[in-house]
């Protein structure tokens, strides 16, 4: 809405006056009478939606989806459903509806919409103004559940705007425009998670929670609306463990079952990401990857794959439920006691005066539950009375909490000193990877341990004891919800979310509706059926959505051109060359700091404003220009034939090329290959002037040349998909 | 084995490229040729650089300088345990204006020892973060009387602190990118950026004029099909406009100026790089290769129209929570034989004099051991380098390395008797900017005793 007054309150008024609402006066009891007579029966209500046009200033509402959904890659910017009207005459609830009679005004190129039949018929006579007929029918008087349709005027203007708002009528009304009355009584809007889909809303929701959309997931997404579809995702099983891939050296059903070392677990995470049918949880555990990290960067675990996959089995399990579960599995799991080195740490040695290693015990408090500075519910820093940001933590709470984690080593029957300092192996007592770390006691501290929020846990509590006091205390520490909440709805939605977004979100963290603290499956409702998240009119926003990371766009393509491989393997083993390749690798973060640090504001404009862009982070002249030459290549590709030919030898684009079967058949149309692939890649917002850019450049890729259909979808796909508004995800 | 008519096509596909290589180098490159000319008129020998190699995961300390022998190093290897290096891995250092406890350099280090040895190189021992002079008593066991950085000990924060000089406030830009919008607009005429990294985004290159540009060890890269994309002259120019048309949108905006930037300048640095020869061998290490790429722009600089540049090189894995010993002796070996090498190829390229490269880090670490390695800290030592330094030197105050010395905030951890401010001041002052103007690049500066530690000739 604030965008809404903004362009209103600096917009030059028409000289062109509107007609005197004298003229118009209502000859209600002739209507009245017409609408009487016809038989009483209950009606259907139908959504209508607003749109929003900059350029010609002006709004138009629409019961038609398909206008809606059109308009929306015409110039328009959607505004949602606005409220809910009927399509036939008759009574609802008892309630007697009248007809809401259109008109278009040829001269201003804008609608007009009247409950007034002497009104209609003057202004069809009128110069400019066509009669469109009845467009829905509106309530004649107030009723339970309903609510009035003011009607305001642009002063001096015939702009018209209608609103369910009392908020937006009295604002306007100070802000140059008239009050004109209620139009008729209308319906709320539906709630946005059970509102009925257009196929590019259904395109948004999948851009935000998966690895892409295809059209089968479209059309399967827009049935289901996104409320269902959500739920949906969260029954849905995984492909196979990534444990057993690296077991068997390959995917269910491999021949030969040769991957090995590290690039399995890399397989591995490409094959559940892009033919996973559970891709809300392959996106949940690929954002958790970048909360939780663990790299073979500078690692002690940098080329066992099965440490990587047992790691990121550990992340699904955990993806839909509780996060006092998960923070409890990532502070037991052996790859980040490897990665950060609290396996087999031990207590102080009071003789030498060795002290237990700090590394899990701060990073776990810094960046893997509550963050540095206290926070309010949502996302701000709490301030003490100086108006100071207030520390989380002290260096003495990192001894408190150093100590807590030691005694921690290989899980397993065997809790022997041998299995304490044991290895990784095939024997049956070998250490295990996807067994979580337990406590050996001998090896546990048992001095006091003084931790934050003024927690002491006693000299000589037992081990586990101690683990749960620190991990609980962490759990319910008020930071837990906004820190990660706001850091998820970075990864899903939106790098800038209003404080009160994440304040929804927190409150989801804080209590699932059912009196559950932590709930996953709470949070990713509350973070991807906020009504930010799906509102449309966000679409127009110059300020919200994020950066696609380089691996999710690469992750496009494959699902939108359904990449499938010769042998069921997704060699990606290495996107990380920022020259050839991408800058960026699953599970290859630089530090535990992840690629990118969720407040990076680059220097400029994004700075100034006080935003953030964490992916901007990794996005400077390197990677940006090794972006472009990697997918432009990537969308050079002869579908099924290099693949077969390149896949020995080739490049990671070789054999993993796209098919494009149904975007070559589109090639002698442009604009249909365009509309085909504004749905996939854009959600349906490809901007006129691009759309222009591009239908240029394929018309002079002239039909019958070599390879021209080849040539029109390559170019198209990598056109669409260097351009800044697909990179940038709305 | 490849198709017939895959061959055809790759080879289409690979003539065209070449064919928009040599199209769009053309313009810019002529247009350096007269820049050169311009250059060259004034003075051939006004030029100098600075090269900020940063170590990111905060060094060891301890085991970098260490104490040589005697109850120096018996209190040193009390406070180690396992962590200590035994003596004989040490290499004797002898410092000209050092009276203290004789010092030594783990022998990885050899490499690194010769140039310091050599009066090239010196050490600023127990540097780091300070909002101002604060004294042990002061630290007052960490309820500090006087304001201390934020978030000691931690990571991002520190090397934040490190690269803004602000440790207890936001800042939005880093002292080297003050020194650079102080410094480029009256020495270097190219359009290209006085504030180069190799090693990715970064806060201490960041000014308020001054936009970091990013190169590759490989150089700049170009956009392979801005002229000709799928065969078709218009795609190619569709793909220009698509990334450096104007955006309204912020993310899309930003997107689209680096792209602008990114087409721009590559001609240029691929152009000044085409005739650049270094003999100097460099180790085939991350290190190595970033800071060859910083060589090889310090020889292209009368091309790119640079009297003066900034390098930002970068590497990690510092981070010795963990096996300490042998993961610090490869991180030291390498860094020692990278620096080493840049320093040589200075001399191959004669302005040895001109070039001055210094180390940083997050923080330095604990003395205390955790049995594998070794916990965050505060104060560490650093390396600077290059012909123009008073090297053979040790600058700063060399603490103790012994648990409860003067400076142990706890653990051995440093309370740094030189702050970050007073480090970066020297080398601001020796690239060119006045002392009025130090406020602006350390604007805590005034809270400092010394302007200038001497290390600079």
């Amino acid at each position: 809405m604030a965008l809404f007054f903004q362009t209103f309150a600096s917009a030059p008024r028409s000289a062109q006056s509107h007609l005197p609402r004298l003229l118009l006066a209502a000859i209600v009891s002739i209507a009245f009478a017409l609408l009487s007579a016809l038989p009483a029966h209950a009606q259907t209500p139908q959504s209508r939606y607003r749109l929003y046009h900059p350029t010609l200033q002006t709004h138009l509402y629409t019961t038609d989806l398909n206008e809606y959904s059109v308009l929306g890659t015409r110039g328009w910017n959607q505004e949602n459903e606005a409220h809910r009207v009927f399509n036939a005459a008759g009574r609802y609830n008892g309630g007697l509806l009248k007809p809401y009679f259109r008109l278009f005004n040829s001269n201003l190129r804008i609608h007009f919409w009247t409950t007034d039949r002497n009104e209609y018929d003057v202004l069809s006579r009128a110069p400019g103004y066509v009669g469109e007929n009845i467009e829905s029918y509106l309530l004649a008087a107030p009723q339970a559940g309903a609510v009035p349709l003011f009607r305001l005027v642009l002063l001096n203007t015939a702009k018209h705007l209608w609103t369910t708002d009392e908020n937006e009528k009295n604002v306007l009304t100070q802000r140059g425009w008239g009050f004109e009355g209620i139009d008729g009584y209308v319906l709320p809007a539906t709630p946005v998670a059970a509102q009925i889909f257009t196929q590019a809303q259904a395109a948004r929701l999948l851009t935000q929670a998966t690895w892409g959309p295809n059209m089968v997931e479209i059309n399967r997404t827009q049935a289901l609306g996104a409320s269902a579809w959500v739920e949906d995702q969260f029954l849905r099983p995984s492909l196979d463990k990534h444990v057993d891939y690296v077991a068997r050296g390959g995917a269910i059903g491999c021949n030969p079952c040769d991957s090995r070392f590290i690039n399995a677990a890399m397989e591995t995470f490409w094959l559940q990401a892009i033919k996973g049918e559970d891709q809300l949880r392959q996106r949940v555990v690929f954002a958790l990857t970048e909360i939780f990290v663990v790299s073979t960067v500078n690692s002690a675990v940098d080329i066992q794959a099965e440490a990587h996959a047992a790691y990121l089995d550990m992340l699904a399990k955990n993806s839909f439920g509780n996060f006092r579960n998960l923070l409890e599995d990532v502070a037991r799991h052996p790859t980040m006691g490897h990665y950060l080195s609290h396996i087999r740490n031990e207590k102080a040695d009071l003789v030498t005066g060795r002290l237990p290693d700090e590394n899990f015990a701060r990073e776990v408090m810094q960046l893997f539950s509550i963050g540095l500075w206290q926070l309010n519910a949502d996302g701000t820093r709490r301030k003490d009375a100086s108006g100071a940001d207030i520390p989380t933590y002290n260096q003495a709470d990192i001894l408190g909490m150093a100590r807590v984690f030691t005694g921690l080593s290989w899980g397993g029957p065997d809790t022997s000193d041998a299995s304490w300092s044991g290895i990784p192996g095939n024997g049956p007592n070998a250490a295990r990877w996807d067994v979580a770390m337990q406590m050996y006691p001998n090896y546990h501290s048992p001095q006091e341990k003084r931790i934050l929020s003024g927690v002491v846990i006693p000299a000589n509590t037992d081990a586990n004891t101690s683990l749960k006091i620190a991990l609980d205390t962490l759990f319910n520490h008020p930071n837990v919800g906004p820190f990660i909440g706001e850091q998820l709805i970075k990864r899903f939605v939106t790098s800038n979310p209003s404080r009160a977004y994440v304040g929804r979100v927190s409150a989801a963290f804080a209590n699932s509706g059912s009196g559950v603290r932590g709930d996953m499956k709470a949070v990713m409702r509350a973070i991807l059926l906020d009504a930010e998240a799906r509102d449309d009119a966000k679409l127009a926003d110059p300020t919200f959505g994020k950066l696609r990371e380089p691996m999710v766009r690469f992750g496009n393509y494959m699902r939108a051109f359904n990449v499938t491989t010769y042998d069921g393997r997704y060699k990606i083993h290495n996107l990380e060359d920022p020259v050839s390749s991408l800058g960026q690798n699953p599970l290859r973060a630089p530090s535990v700091f992840n690629w990118f640090r969720p407040d990076y504001a680059p220097p400029g404009d994004i700075l100034n404003m006080g935003l953030v862009a964490p992916e901007f982070q990794i996005t400077h002249e390197t990677t940006v220009t090794g972006y472009i030459n990697f997918i432009t290549e990537t969308a050079d590709r002869d579908n099924e034939s290099a693949r077969e030919i390149f896949r020995q030898y080739g490049s990671v684009q070789d054999f993993l090329a796209g098919n494009t079967t149904a975007e070559i058949a589109l090639a002698d149309r442009p604009q249909a290959l365009l509309d085909r692939l504004n749905l996939l890649l854009l959600s349906g917002r490809l901007t006129p002037s691009t759309r222009a850019i591009i239908a240029e450049a394929l018309a002079d890729i002239a039909v019958d040349s070599y390879r021209w259909r080849e040539n029109r979808v390559s170019a198209a796909i990598g056109l669409i998909m260097a351009a800044p508004e697909y990179v940038v995800q709305k | 084995m490849k198709s017939a008519m895959i061959n055809t096509h790759k080879a289409r596909r690979q003539f065209l490229k070449q064919f928009s290589a040599v199209a769009t180098a053309a313009s810019p490159f002529a247009a350096n040729l007269a820049l050169i000319g311009s250059a060259a008129a004034q003075s051939a020998n006004d030029y100098k650089a600075l090269v900020c190699v940063f170590l990111n995961g905060g060094n060891d300390q301890s085991n970098t300088v260490v104490p040589l022998n005697g109850a120096a190093y018996q209190s040193y290897a009390a406070g180690r345990l396992t962590l200590a290096l035994p003596q004989a891995k040490l290499s004797a250092l002898t410092p000209l204006n050092y009276n203290g406890t004789p010092l030594g350099m783990p022998l990885e280090m050899a490499a690194l020892k010769r140039v310091f040895d050599a009066g090239q190189c010196a050490v600023l021992a127990n540097v780091g973060t300070l909002v101002q002079p604060t004294t042990l008593a002061q630290w007052n066991g960490g309820n500090a009387t006087v304001p201390v950085p934020y978030q000691l000990f931690s990571h991002s924060d520190q090397a934040n602190s490190w690269q803004t000089g602000l440790p207890n406030r936001a800042s939005q830009t880093g002292w080297l990118g003050r020194v650079g919008d102080l410094i480029a607009p009256a020495f270097n005429s190219g359009a290209l950026s006085i504030c180069m990294s190799v090693a990715g985004n970064n806060v201490i290159q960041s000014g308020a004029q001054t936009t970091q540009y990013q190169l590759t060890t490989q150089g700049a890269i170009k956009v392979d099909d801005l002229s000709i994309l799928m065969g078709s002259a218009k795609a190619g120019a569709a793909l220009r406009t698509l990334l450096t048309e104007p955006r309204t949108h912020v993310l899309e905006k930003q997107l689209n100026k680096i792209a602008t930037r990114a087409i721009a300048s590559e001609a240029t640095v691929t152009a000044a790089l085409a005739n650049v020869v270094i003999n100097t061998v460099f180790p085939n290490t991350q290190i190595g290769a970033q800071l060859k790429m910083a060589a090889r722009m310090i020889a292209a600089r009368q091309a790119l129209g640079q009297k003066r540049q900034i390098f930002y090189v970068s590497v990690g894995g510092y981070d010795f929570h963990d096996n300490l010993i042998a993961s610090q002796a490869l991180r030291l070996r390498e860094l020692s034989e990278g620096l080493a090498a840049f320093y040589q190829a200075t001399v191959e390229l004669n302005v040895a004099q001109q070039v001055t490269s210094f180390t940083a880090s997050d923080f330095g670490r604990a003395l205390q051991s955790n049995g594998r390695g070794s916990d965050h800290g505060w104060g560490g030592h650093q390396f600077i380098l290059g012909g123009a330094v008073k090297g053979n030197r040790i600058y700063g105050t060399m603490p103790e390395a012994v648990l409860k010395g003067a400076e142990d905030v706890g653990q051995g951890r440093l309370l740094p008797t030189t702050s970050v401010d007073e480090y970066a001041s020297t080398l601001a002052l020796w690239f060119g900017v006045t002392p009025a103007q130090l406020e602006t690049v350390v604007p805590n500066i005034g809270r400092f005793a010394r302007t200038n530690l001497g290390f600079m000739g």
